[in-house]
């Protein structure tokens, strides 16, 4: 079951028209535009799900799941933890910053466990690297898992300036340099 | 009267001062007889404002009381000149030559006579120099940031400046910050302005759009408010309002002679990090897409492209999160109810702008979306993977068309920045996972290589992207079959000659598509053996089944979907419906393979089987109920007979929308197997 989409009914009638004394019959449809409309980019050979176990808290160790799928089975993955801001964030002591996944079994993934400790307050980011050695050389997806750390906001940036043009409308105003 | 003082207000104080007089007197004009009867008039014409050292020409006319009318030019005020055929209705003179801020007001009389009343009347021509004026020209550019070779992570020592092409360049009075005049920038950036006033201020904008035909098809915008979300109430400003990027050149002086001016949109890196103002990265996004559009035009330059935004954002990070107006993305994606681009931007997590193959792939889903049709299901999906038709169909052909579009067959996509994260696919030779009609590779490879003239093992032709074009754009669109590789093979190859289907065939060979033969493919892959050595349920990708009562065993399964994402191999089955009466429809499936529940009341631990009835694309029914092991839903539109429906058969809880990891009780894994009957309503 879709748990939410939208459903437009247009109920078209059905048009006869006489064509060479056949009549020509178009079938009726309905206007469907399900909420699944997204087309995502291509993810690299691996895919990376995640789940933070409890809620995390400043001082205390986050544990997050990690499940790894590959699509080039018989071959490991080195695993990379990286935090950007080691103001916000740390590993736990006990985690080592790289791991090695070893070849999947068959079409199963391979599930670890990483352990992060927020020093502050705000939506901080561990970013999971998974690489693979390939024959045409090395490939490495990404992967951002924010962690919410009370209720702070996340940080943002401004970039240019907000403005509008003769006619009202908003722009960006993005400096030249000449 | 109105263009008379309109004319005043560049004429100095003594010209006024003598013409204020001749104003009066032109005033009390004509010499209309209060007896009712034929009158003689004389008209001198408008008053006119022309420029120095050109000819004027004097337009009288005038009207009889009885006798022949004779005319008689003279000047009354102003520098003396000489009038040609003063004599005549029509005159003219040479307008004197003047000085620049000093017009000069030149009065003539027009006498007009019959024999009887004469009449007269006055004209003003006020001579002035032209403004002088300068050309303003120059090329507006980006800075375009490539990727490492290995695509893991940009250049930053390899900044290369590229023309922004296409945008619309603005000259803009930094006064009033009224737009002057507008063009657009070719093929180099390059621009130009003319006649431009002398001594002025203005500066250059480049807005991030492209217009086609006087409407912007593209427009690159910012999705982020600060402090606001998709689920504000009232809701945040519609998302085509959000605010369009313009880069903003300094404010010049055009002096007196030509000027050359070259804005540039920069990185905003400054050798260790982005410190400076991220402007390239709307004009890269634009560039990519521009070039997207030239290769559709080369093959119909009458293209009408529907208006898109792109939308970016520094602040677009990846969260599960969604909220486009906080800058919460699951990635970087197309969405068709939209018809939008969303693509990442926070430095930390993902950066999309300068990996043109991200963009060109989504623009690419925009493409198939407008101009063919998309069956495609949608959902995560990483390269190698074994797919649901329509979905490797779908990513297989975004990918293509932007190897197309870029002329370059090397798709990167890099990472956070200074993450040494990221990846290249090389679509003309790389192969990841099972080849087949299910993997996105395959089809982007096959497509590829029917594009392009490189010479690569079998691929030694090229069908050029005219073919591709005319089936995406044709029969494509409009088959009664879900959009797959099979589809597009099958509607191609009757427009390719002897040499093209011989490459078209080798290729799919090379993809192991339609295996064994592939000159018979057809657009319900009758003929494909290609089970992915042997995954139940991957084939036949079409069972049969007549509705007149009786039902038919369906299984699915999910064993190649270890990220829950409910669109791989097998997840979806499909039928071919054969309707032998115009009704609507009873649908009842009925799961045959029960799960035990769970202790967990909240686990979806029971098959939820759901159902889409289409035609020619369309869909015209659909049971999408909640009930477990069960769906019963009457069509909500007759079906008609004679037509060739099609259904997709799916286990809701393939579909993960919780996020929760494989293993857990609330997503197994497994097969689920389904009778479905189909019975006309009483």
């Amino acid at each position: 079951m879709q748990q939410t989409f939208k459903v437009f009914f247009v109920l078209m009638a059905v048009t006869l028209a006489a064509a060479c004394g056949k009549a020509e019959v178009e079938a009726p449809v309905v206007t469907f535009t399900p909420d699944k409309d997204i087309v995502d980019k291509p993810s690299g050979p691996i895919a990376v799900r995640y789940r933070i176990i409890g809620k995390p808290v400043v001082g205390q160790p986050v544990a997050i799941e990690l499940m790894f799928d590959s699509s080039l089975r018989e071959t490991p993955l080195a695993v990379a933890y990286r935090i950007n801001d080691a103001t916000a964030m740390r590993l736990a002591d006990s985690q080592p910053a790289t791991i090695t996944v070893a070849a999947a079994v068959n079409d199963a993934g391979s599930n670890h466990r990483v352990t992060v400790i927020p020093m502050r307050e705000g939506r901080l980011y561990l970013n999971v690297s998974a690489s693979v050695d390939t024959d045409e050389g090395s490939m490495s997806i990404v992967t951002a898992i924010p962690i919410q750390v009370g209720n702070a906001p996340r940080a943002f940036q401004e970039n240019g300036a907000a403005g509008t043009d003769e006619n009202g409308d908003a722009i960006r105003v993005l400096p030249a340099q000449e | 009267m109105q263009m008379i003082l309109a004319g005043l207000r560049q004429i100095p104080i003594r010209a006024i001062a003598w013409a204020l007089p001749m104003l009066a007197l032109a005033a009390c004009k004509s010499s209309d007889s209060d007896a009712g009867g034929p009158v003689t008039t004389a008209n001198a014409g408008i008053d006119q404002s022309v420029l120095e050292t050109t000819t004027v020409t004097l337009n009288g006319s005038g009207t009889s009381a009885g006798g022949a009318l004779s005319y008689s030019w003279s000047q009354i005020g102003g520098p003396s000149i000489t009038i040609n055929n003063a004599t005549s209705a029509v005159a003219n003179f040479m307008a004197p030559d003047v000085t620049l801020g000093a017009p000069e007001s030149l009065m003539f009389r027009l006498s007009v006579n019959d024999g009887t009343t004469p009449a007269v009347d006055t004209v003003l021509i006020t001579v002035q120099e032209p403004q002088p004026v300068v050309n303003v020209s120059g090329v507006v550019e980006y800075e375009f940031v490539p990727a490492l070779t290995n695509c893991r992570d940009l250049d930053f020592t390899a900044i290369e400046t590229r023309p922004i092409r296409g945008a619309t360049v603005q000259l803009v009075d930094t006064g009033t910050g009224n737009t002057l005049q507008t063009t657009t920038a070719g093929p180099t950036g390059d621009y130009a302005f003319a006649n431009v006033i002398a001594n002025s201020m203005v500066r250059i904008q480049v807005r991030a759009e492209l217009m086609r035909g006087g409407i912007p098809v593209i427009e690159v915008r910012d999705n982020f408010l600060s402090g606001a979300s998709d689920s504000d109430i009232p809701p945040p400003p519609a998302q085509e309002t959000r605010a369009l990027y313009v880069l903003v050149g300094s404010n010049f002086d055009t002096g007196s002679v030509d000027v050359i001016r070259n804005p540039t949109a920069t990185s905003g890196w400054d050798g260790a990090s982005y410190s400076g103002t991220r402007a390239a990265a709307p004009f890269s996004i634009l560039d990519a897409i521009y070039s997207g559009i030239q290769l559709v035009l080369s093959a119909d330059p009458a293209t009408v492209f529907p208006p898109m935004d792109a939308f970016w954002s520094v602040n677009n990070t990846v969260d599960s999160n969604f909220d486009v107006t906080a800058g919460q993305l699951p990635t970087s994606f197309y969405s068709s109810g939209a018809n939008s681009l969303y693509l990442l931007g926070d430095a930390s997590v993902d950066t999309e702008e300068f990996d043109e193959h991200v963009i060109m792939h989504e623009w690419g889903h925009y493409f198939e979306d407008n101009f063919s049709r998309s069956d495609s299901i949608g959902g995560p999906h990483t390269l190698g993977q074994s797919l649901d038709a329509r979905l490797a169909w779908g990513e297989g052909w975004a990918t293509a068309f932007g190897a197309m579009a870029l002329n370059d067959p090397l798709y990167c996509d890099t990472a956070a920045v200074g993450s040494n994260g990221g990846f290249s696919l090389d679509v003309e030779a790389d192969s990841i996972g099972v080849q087949g009609w299910f993997n996105e590779i395959s089809v982007a490879t096959l497509l590829y290589d029917l594009f392009d003239t490189n010479v690569d093992g079998t691929d030694n032709d090229s069908i050029g992207f005219g073919p591709i074009f005319d089936t995406m754009t044709g029969p494509q669109r409009f088959t009664p079959a879900f959009t797959t590789i099979h589809t597009f093979a099958a509607e191609l190859r009757p427009m390719l000659n002897v040499n093209g289907q011989a490459l078209l065939d080798s290729q799919m060979e090379r993809e192991n598509v339609n295996d064994p033969d592939e000159s018979i493919v057809d657009i319900w892959a009758s003929t494909e053996n290609n089970d992915r050595n042997g995954a139940r349920d991957a084939l036949p990708l079409y069972t049969d089944y007549t509705a007149d009562g009786s039902t038919i065993n369906i299984c699915v399964n999910n064993d190649l979907d270890n990220e829950v994402g409910g669109n791989k191999l097998a997840e979806y089955r499909y039928l071919r419906l054969t309707i032998p009466t115009t009704d609507t429809y009873n649908v009842v499936i009925d799961a045959t393979t029960i799960s035990t529940p769970t202790a967990d009341p909240n686990d979806r631990d029971q098959s939820d089987p759901d159902m889409y009835i289409q035609v020619d694309g369309q869909i015209v029914a659909f049971g999408l109920g909640p009930n477990d092991n069960n769906e019963t839903f009457t069509t909500q539109n007759e079906l008609l007979t004679g037509f060739t429906y099609i259904a997709d058969i799916h286990d809701w809880r393939f579909e993960d929308v919780d996020g929760a990891p494989p293993g857990y009780p609330d997503t197994p894994l497994g097969n689920m197997c389904f009778d479905i009957t189909f019975t006309a309503t009483p």
